[in-house]
């Protein structure tokens, strides 16, 4: 008996390892996302192409699934005012891809399937077709999250839902 | 006694069943688990490095290289050679940005310098543009493509400065991505960080060039012209015109939800149809009304269309309707595309049979019930005017035809103002022609007979897309 006891102790203490062996790969991930939290910041081509709508959604998914309808237009706004901003990549890949810029790309949420009830692509569309909410806003933040000081410092353009809009 | 007991105990059952052996055995396959996933994260992070400074290095060359066509554009003397290196620096630059994009430092340290390649750009293309217009390059251009010079070379030195450090190992890319915005805090301790904010820093003073390129700080400063001179209204008066506009049975339960402080100050409400509730699909209209003169900028409305029984002619008619009975009587449609069950249609006002593009409107119909679902008009409180001043029209419509490529084969013409970059708008014909099965439209300048844009339709089963 104090055998099996042994060993199921020692399979407990494996388990355990693994688990930390593995978890410790994620810690930078973690780490990133507060670091990263906030600021999503995103030049404008010709033509709205139709692939362009699916890498779009994907992120609006990956930021705002959660968010009212208007919260995700919202977000799709922003992501085409930054390329056309010239602080920001010319393009609707740079802009999202951009290092740092959006916590749902740093993190992989991007890659995330859209769910087939959700309204991200007709988001999309709504904000490629010249509807934003936001009048021109290229940031956008939640006060009671992000830890970035120098978000504070734009102009707040309009708050929708729990995200401020800022210049 | 307790503890050296134990631990006796212990080894004594250690001993017993080969326990050192399996504790033995299950301890390496621990460790090589954790080498290999140590392993595999070096990797990644070495590869992700080397995109990191592939990316560095592209943007330190294409700088070198602006640098070097901008002190070359001093010397220019041509308007042939002035094409020639504008069209140079506007493609390094354009290079430039895109790489910059990549590099794994916070968008606040990149912002001017981002700007600042985005200008040269511009600026240079409008210089080619001068040149084929033949104008001269005046005393002007020259001051500021020479500021552009010595901007650029602060910019390139600091870029050489940061590559040599990074060549003796004393900054890694792979370094400043792990430590993320902590670094921004401590620039002090982190060169390459330090050396970009310095750079920002010169470039405060960096003034905004007045020049006709597209991304020009004036057109962010437009003032919309439709509000020029109105009056301000209340909240409560902001309020009605959203009743009004979209009736008083769907807008029985109306919120006030906020206001937008941007060009186009407005009063922000929420629409609840069907009354409030927590689903998250919960029918909810959103709409802007400008604070002066109360204008409705947008109007969206999230419900879902479920099968389609309207069809495209039948839904132009309803949002025909919809812009006539809200006193917006002049205006033709111009485009449209449908997408799950939603039609939007690109509206256009019209003045002396003139299509006005800037001045657009769209209506957004649901091809269930042709129920009007979304409104934007911020194109046309930008831009309208209710007598507009065109110049005079000094091409006649055969002139027009003549200076289209004999190419086309050409089906209607008309005369349209259309924008261009830096929202410059001009008076044209627009010739619509076929080319290879393809749909084309051609604008030519009914003033200099300056062929000013060419458009390809593209029919998609959606709609018609220009590119």
């Amino acid at each position: 008996m104090n055998k099996y006891r042994n060993i199921t102790l020692f399979i407990i203490i494996c388990g355990i390892c693994i688990t930390l062996y593995t978890f410790s790969i994620n810690q930078g991930k973690v780490e990133q996302n507060n670091a990263s939290e906030t600021i999503s910041i995103v030049t404008a081509q010709d033509a709205d192409r139709e692939d362009d709508i699916q890498l779009l959604a994907r992120c609006v998914n990956g930021e705002a699934r959660g968010e009212p309808y208007i919260g995700q237009v919202a977000v799709a706004a922003v992501i085409l005012n930054r390329v056309k901003h010239p602080s920001f990549p010319n393009t609707l890949a740079g802009v999202i891809y951009q290092p740092k810029a959006f916590t749902a790309v740093q993190d992989g949420q991007i890659n995330v399937p859209i769910d087939p009830n959700s309204t991200v692509y007709k988001a999309c569309r709504d904000a490629m077709n010249g509807w934003d909410p936001t009048d021109g806003a290229i940031y956008y933040y939640n006060p009671e999250k992000t830890t970035n000081k120098w978000i504070y410092s734009r102009q707040v353009v309009k708050t929708i839902g729990k995200h401020k809009f800022a210049k | 006694m307790g503890i050296r007991k134990k631990l006796l105990d212990f080894k004594q059952r250690l001993s017993d069943r080969h326990m050192y052996s399996i504790v033995l055995v299950v301890t390496a396959v621990i460790a090589s688990a954790g080498i290999y996933q140590y392993k595999r994260a070096l990797d990644y992070r070495n590869s992700i490095e080397n995109q990191y400074n592939r990316a560095f290095h592209e943007l330190v060359g294409y700088v070198e290289n602006i640098e070097v066509s901008l002190a070359k554009g001093m010397l220019v003397n041509s308007p042939n050679q002035m094409v020639n290196l504008s069209a140079e620096i506007w493609r390094k630059a354009a290079f430039a940005q895109a790489n910059l994009g990549q590099l794994p430092i916070s968008h606040v340290q990149l912002d001017k310098t981002s700007k600042f390649l985005t200008q040269v750009g511009d600026y240079a293309y409008s210089l080619s543009q001068k040149s084929m217009d033949n104008q001269d390059i005046t005393d002007e251009d020259y001051n500021n493509l020479d500021k552009l010079y010595k901007y650029s070379r602060t910019l390139s030195d600091a870029l050489n400065n940061m590559q040599s450090e990074v060549y003796e190992g004393r900054i890694k890319f792979g370094e400043l991505q792990k430590k993320g915005s902590k670094l921004i805090a401590k620039a002090s301790k982190n060169v390459a960080v330090s050396k970009l904010e310095n750079i920002e820093k010169e470039f405060q003073d960096y003034p905004s060039l007045i020049y006709d390129g597209p991304f020009s700080d004036h057109i962010e400063r437009m003032k919309p012209r439709l509000l020029e001179g109105g009056k301000e209204i209340t909240q409560e008066q902001a309020k009605d015109v959203v009743i009004q506009f979209l009736g008083e049975e769907k807008a029985k339960n109306i919120e006030f939800t906020g206001e937008t402080d941007g060009s186009i100050k407005t009063y922000s409400f929420a629409v609840y149809p069907e009354g409030q509730s927590k689903k998250k699909d919960n029918r909810r209209i959103t709409v802007d009304v400008t604070k002066i003169n109360g204008y409705i900028l947008w109007m969206l409305d999230n419900r879902k269309v479920e099968r389609i029984s309207v069809d495209i002619d039948e839904a132009k008619k309803k949002a025909q309707e919809f812009l006539d009975s809200h006193g917006m009587t002049s205006m033709k449609e111009s485009y449209y595309l449908q997408n799950d069950g939603i039609a939007v249609i690109n509206y256009a006002y019209v003045q002396d049979n003139i299509i006005m593009y800037p001045e657009l409107v769209k209506v957004r119909v649901a091809l269930d019930n042709g129920e009007i679902i979304g409104f934007e008009s911020k194109g046309y409180i930008m831009t309208h005017q209710d007598k507009r001043e065109l110049p005079a029209i000094k091409l006649t419509e055969q002139e027009a035809r003549k200076k289209v490529n004999k190419r086309l084969n050409i089906d209607s013409i008309r005369l349209a103002v259309i924008p261009l970059e830096s929202k410059r708008e001009v008076l044209c014909y627009e010739l619509k022609g076929k080319y290879e099965e393809r749909d084309f439209l051609i604008y030519i300048n009914a003033e200099t007979g300056k062929e000013e844009k060419i458009l390809m339709l593209l029919e998609t089963p959606n709609g018609i897309l220009t590119m």
